[in-house]
């Protein structure tokens, strides 16, 4: 028997099945990826492992014992450590105190010991090599790479013997990822089980022994990472059918006629002299490590951000005041937290899609309910959009759905320049896909969009173009031949200063 | 390594915290000039015991404000505990120490009801405490129908006693800044802030919310107790209705002190700040002859003042928070 | 929508009309004759007063905010109709409009303040009814009194058989006020920011224009509250708007509208109005002390929002 061992896992929710049946193994000493679409049930695994959920039936063997996880201490209890795909931060709460929540040494007054605390923050830091930590700093004041690596540290620090990471290599910069990679193979080489969730294919190539497929909430089989292991397969495994390619081929549409233009703009410390055109029919990708600006350009362009120096659409120097502006003037963003920024959580899809365009619907105030149902069958058709009704709540979907949805919103408002933030994070791989093929249909359509993605190969392959920013500055332009990971991996670290930084 | 924050970053952070205090400095300095005997020892032990009832008041809402919460209850645990002692309180010792500790009792009681509900039933704190507000009122006016009752005067003696110019008060003060800069370190203090920062990840951490919500709203009614008790021997009678004040003004307090009504940051220090500053400036109204009709007017753009000072504070934090 | 359907979701709502007339009921056979004719249109003219103030304290509460200056503002709205007519009825044709503006003016200061300068509601409007209280109380030296034009009178006390000429001018504008919540784009909006300001915002929809805007409703049905209710009183008195502070604010509440904003219907704070003033007139009938009146409210406001935020189902 395994070291971990899953026998006959089993879950349903009000009579559906979430885990089916599921037996599957992981060894000590190896980083297992766990691979599925959204729903595919990895989530609710996780959750039965760590003792959130208690599975209706089947066991679970710890080094061959039989574990009794009836609740997040249990699993504690057990050496389960987890990093979910939500942050459970505590914002006005130090870095220090934050991984220390519960274990904060104290004095022999019985209060806390603020130099001890900071000594073992110190010391943690050391040992898992985060030197820029500040143990002192608020935690909801420093970045969100940085509060992802907290809350890594945070499950670390309690010494578990099984490691399960959520989707956490999604909201770290760059470098920082293949930190984490590296991390977790010293973990497994510790003789610890790490468990790894991810939707980039090239992370789990990279750093992980086995993968383990789950389709619909059942166990579909396990694959060694070598260089025999045929990703095509590992592909069509999850999806159920053969996936014939995973980018869509791409034509360039780009037309010679400036959408957006920026000159010399600058914001706070995010943005410093920021000098960029998107061209009508191109799909422009936005690279470079997290934070270096790219959030802000695309909130620049979308109102949310007062900038300094000249913005032109359409050649004319314009002032987008706010979203409303930009919407009204045929400017749209997907924007970063779907489901803070996106999604009204609470309502139905139907109020979600028709919200932004809410103004054109009405008449003389009055909201003409045939022209909103007619709106939204539209958009849920044209993005098949999957739920019970389009009375149901935003709340109840899946990921990729509820991104449908915000799309569904945005393509509404019939917007000419598209601007999307990571729009395939935490999605699935069929829809990301469709997405794919979507974002490529505007730019025929002679639209532009301004393309922003963490997922490198993701831009290499969907873009036709594509700006690098560092320090908020442009300082790569990549396009044709010149457009490939190299190019765009070493303008993001600095490497090698190539391209423009005046635009084109 | 080492990455100690320099104190003119602290400062940077912090500014908005110094206001309070630049505030009360300001008020008394300005009442000293138009009135050099308001710098006198004496004047200031009798405000310091004329503000003690709300500073307690304000203290305890205080702990609640710092859940995210709202405690409108105080009013009512003010008049129940005032009426109670102005009537059954004899003058024996045994008395004193027994209906002192019965209405002590009766305020974590009430406050503890309405922690555990808030959190089990998922009220907003507004309206259930509102709710428990009516209730108690009533309570009090089933003791006590009007303004009365006749307080043993050696009770009021014990609790406005003076040591030379330094009145009981003062000291009490002390001791509580002490307790609370013991509390801020310890479990319960840290979770109080740590639910008002952001509850849901309070309770994916492990913090027992239930219990330290019942805890805070306990905290708040046993002060809100102790200041009924204390503004029984200032004003030497009960009153059925004289708490009603203290919830709006105990609220200002700590907000003009810096606690922010979102949950998470503040503490009582200042809350203690912000209740002196309430009650000098009655004091530097009337130095300054305006007319007493005019004075809540003055005290609505003082607090106006005073949160958007805050809030702009908070604007440009995010700013930076946004960015880094 | 299935009738079915609506029935349904409307539960809590038709729930809390059955509790007041129930209330109503009991009272009726408790003290035969309480129900006479004169009485009920005491009643319904009783509700209405507190319908205009709750119809104002419906917008912002369904933001997310609250708006704690009502009485204050009622009382102005009162006294400046008085100080305007001097008691001709002839000067109600410009007195109600600047009457109606005053309530807007202070609603949109107290909007400027939350929307704009990102002061919390409670605290913003807090401190905007002590500023109120303080030029009122300033301007009229503290004294009672003003005229009011007797057609005020006629209009505020009068009525068709059991029904206050008040309660169909508050009916009327209830129909006006649930159209504009749940058939307008501008009350598509408010349910949006209620739910989540910043989502509002990259939906393009100006949230601190509509937020201010809610409070200036809001004002300006607490000045017309004001007005009307001139009419009813001998002579006007500083704090005549008092009650209406808490009680605004809980028939909302009843009504199943949570402090949260975002959900909830308008119809609900209808129900919630009648629960409060019938409850208010049983206990008065039933000759109980105040300390007991103020018991019983407090438990019966409790166990109401209890029992519709729970059917509502919309928690943190």
């Amino acid at each position: 028997m395994d070291d971990l061992q899953l026998n006959h896992i089993s879950k349903s929710f009000s009579g559906n099945y979430a885990l089916r049946d599921i037996t599957m193994s992981c060894r000590c000493g190896e980083v297992h990826a766990l691979l599925g679409e959204n729903g595919a049930g990895k989530s609710t695994l996780l959750k039965v492992l760590s003792g959130a959920y208690h599975p209706d039936e089947g066991e679970i063997y710890i080094s061959g014992e039989k574990a009794f996880i009836h609740s997040p201490s249990d699993a504690m209890k057990y050496g389960i450590g987890c990093v979910y795909q939500e942050l459970s931060f505590i914002p006005d709460l130090t870095v220090a105190e934050n991984i220390f929540i519960g274990r904060i040494p104290k004095t022999r007054f019985g209060s806390f010991d603020h130099k001890e605390l900071r000594k073992m923050a110190l010391e943690l830091f050391r040992k898992y090599d985060v030197p820029e930590m500040d143990p002192d700093a608020k935690a909801g004041m420093i970045s969100l790479s940085q509060k992802q690596i907290m809350e890594i540290l945070k499950v670390l620090s309690k010494d578990p013997k099984i490691v399960i990471l959520d989707e956490a290599t999604s909201a770290l910069e760059e470098n920082r990822v293949r930190w984490l990679l590296e991390l977790a193979r010293r973990l497994a080489d510790e003789g610890k089980i790490v468990l790894f969730i991810s939707h980039r294919m090239a992370e789990i190539q990279d750093g992980c022994d086995r993968i383990s497929i789950l389709r619909n909430g059942e166990y579909i089989g396990t694959r060694d990472v070598n260089e025999n292991l045929d990703m095509d397969e590992v592909i069509s495994m999850m999806l159920g059918r053969k996936m014939s390619s995973y980018f869509p081929d791409i034509i360039d549409h780009s037309t010679t006629e400036p959408a957006l233009e920026m000159q010399n703009v600058t914001y706070e410390r995010a943005l410093n002299g920021v000098n960029m055109k998107l061209y009508k029919g191109e799909v422009l990708g936005v690279a470079g490590l997290a934070g270096q600006g790219q959030t802000e350009l695309l909130q620049a362009f979308y109102g949310i951000h007062k900038v300094n120096g000249t913005v032109l659409m359409n050649g004319q120097q314009v002032n987008i005041r706010n979203p409303k502006w930009a919407i009204a003037n045929k400017i749209a963003l997907v924007p970063e937290e779907r489901g803070i920024q996106g999604l009204f959580l609470n309502l139905g899809i139907d109020f979600n899609i028709s919200i932004s365009s809410i103004d054109k619907l009405s008449h003389a105030l009055l909201v003409n309910k045939k022209k909103e149902e007619d709106l939204v069958s539209k958009y849920t058709n044209l993005l098949s959009v999957k739920a019970a009704s389009t009375r149901s709540l935003a709340s109840e979907l899946s990921g990729g759905n509820q991104q449908k949805v915000v799309m569904a919103k945005i393509m509404s408002c019939e917007p000419e320049i598209f601007l999307m933030h990571d729009i395939t994070r935490g999605v699935d791989i069929g829809t990301k896909k469709e997405m794919f093929t979507l974002v490529r249909q505007i730019a025929e359509q002679g639209k532009a969009v301004l393309y922003f993605s963490t997922d490198v190969e993701e831009l290499e392959r969907i873009c036709d173009r594509v700006i690098v920013m560092r320090d908020g500055r442009v300082v790569g332009d990549f396009k044709g031949a010149e457009l490939n990971k190299e190019n765009i991996i070493g303008a993001s670290i600095g490497i090698e200063e190539r391209g423009a930084s005046s635009g084109k | 390594m080492e990455n100690k924050r320099t104190f003119k970053q602290k400062l940077s952070d912090n500014w908005l915290a110094i206001v309070p205090y630049a505030m009360l400095i300001i008020i008394v300095a300005v009442m000293g000039i138009l009135n050099t005997n308001t710098l006198k020892a004496s004047y200031i032990a009798n405000k310091c015991d004329n503000s003690f009832s709300l500073v307690l008041a304000a203290v305890g809402q205080t702990f609640v404000l710092l859940t995210g919460g709202f405690d409108l209850s105080v009013g009512g645990v003010i008049c129940i505990t005032n009426c109670l002692a102005a009537v059954h309180m004899q003058d024996s010792a045994g008395s004193i120490l027994l209906w002192s500790v019965i209405c002590i009792i009766i305020g974590i009681a009430i406050g503890m009801f309405n922690g555990f509900v808030i959190e089990k039933t998922k009220l907003q704190p507004f309206i259930a405490t509102l709710a428990t507000q009516s209730v108690c009122m009533g309570l009090a006016l089933l003791i006590l129908k009007v303004d009365g009752g006749k307080v043993p005067r050696s009770y009021m003696k014990a609790l406005t006693k003076r040591f030379g110019d330094l009145p009981l008060s003062a000291i009490l003060l002390v001791i509580m800044i002490l307790l609370w800069l013991y509390f801020k370190n310890t479990k319960t203090g840290m979770n109080i802030y740590a639910i008002g920062s952001n509850k849901k990840s309070a309770r994916l951490n492990g913090i027992p919310v239930l219990r330290t919500m019942v805890t805070a709203y306990a905290l708040s009614g046993c002060f809100a107790a102790l200041a009924g008790l204390y503004r029984t021997a200032v004003v030497a009678s009960g009153s059925p209705t004289a708490g009603g004040d203290f919830v709006m003004s105990s609220i200002s307090a700590a907000v003009i002190g810096g606690t922010a009504l979102a949950g998470g940051s503040g503490g009582i220090i200042g809350s203690i700040i912000g209740a002196f500053i309430l009650r000098y400036i009655t004091d530097l109204l009337v130095f300054m002859k305006v007319s007493s009709y005019w004075s809540s007017l003055v005290q609505g753009v003082l607090l106006i003042l005073a949160v958007a000072l805050s809030a702009y504070g908070n604007t440009l934090k995010k700013r930076k928070e946004g960015v880094g | 929508m299935t009738a079915k359907e609506t029935l349904k979701r409307n539960a809590s709502i038709l729930l809390t009309f059955i509790i007041a007339f129930a209330l109503l009921a009991f009272v009726s056979v408790m003290k035969p004759g309480y129900a006479n004719t004169a009485n009920l249109k005491m009643i319904s003219i009783s509700i209405a007063m507190l319908g205009f103030t709750a119809i104002g304290q419906t917008f912002p509460i369904l933001t997310g905010g609250m708006d704690l200056s009502v009485p204050w503002v009622f009382c102005i709205g009162a006294y400046l109709c008085a100080m305007l007519t001097g008691g001709e009825p002839a000067k109600m044709i410009y007195a109600v409009p600047v009457v109606l503006l005053a309530g807007l003016v202070m609603g949109a200061l107290n909007g400027f303040g939350i929307a704009y300068v990102g002061i919390a509601p409670v605290i913003m409007t807090m401190a905007s009814n002590i500023i109120f209280q303080g030029l009122l109380v300033g301007f009229t030296n503290g004294t009672p009194g003003g005229k009011i034009p007797d057609g005020m009178k006629n209009l505020a006390t009068g009525g068709v058989g059991a029904v206050g000429w008040m309660f169909l001018i508050w009916v009327v504008m209830s129909v006006l006020t649930w159209v504009i919540l749940s058939k307008t784009s501008y009350g598509r909006k408010i349910y949006a920011i209620g739910n989540s300001m910043t989502c509002s915002l990259y939906s393009g929809i100006n949230v601190k224009l509509v937020k201010m805007s809610t409070y200036m409703i809001c004002g300006m049905m607490a000045a017309l509250g004001g007005l009307l209710y001139s009419g009813r009183v001998t002579q006007l008195y500083l704090g005549m708007g008092s009650n209406y502070q808490m009680e605004s604010v809980s028939a909302v509440a009843i009504g199943g509208i949570s402090l949260m904003g975002g959900s909830g219907s308008y119809i609900g704070t209808m129900a919630g109005c009648f629960v409060i003033v019938i409850l208010d007139g049983l206990l008065t009938a039933m000759s109980f002390s105040q300390g007991v009146q103020k018991v019983i409210y407090g438990i019966v406001l409790f166990l109401a929002v209890l029992l519709s935020s729970r059917r509502t189902g919309r928690t943190e």
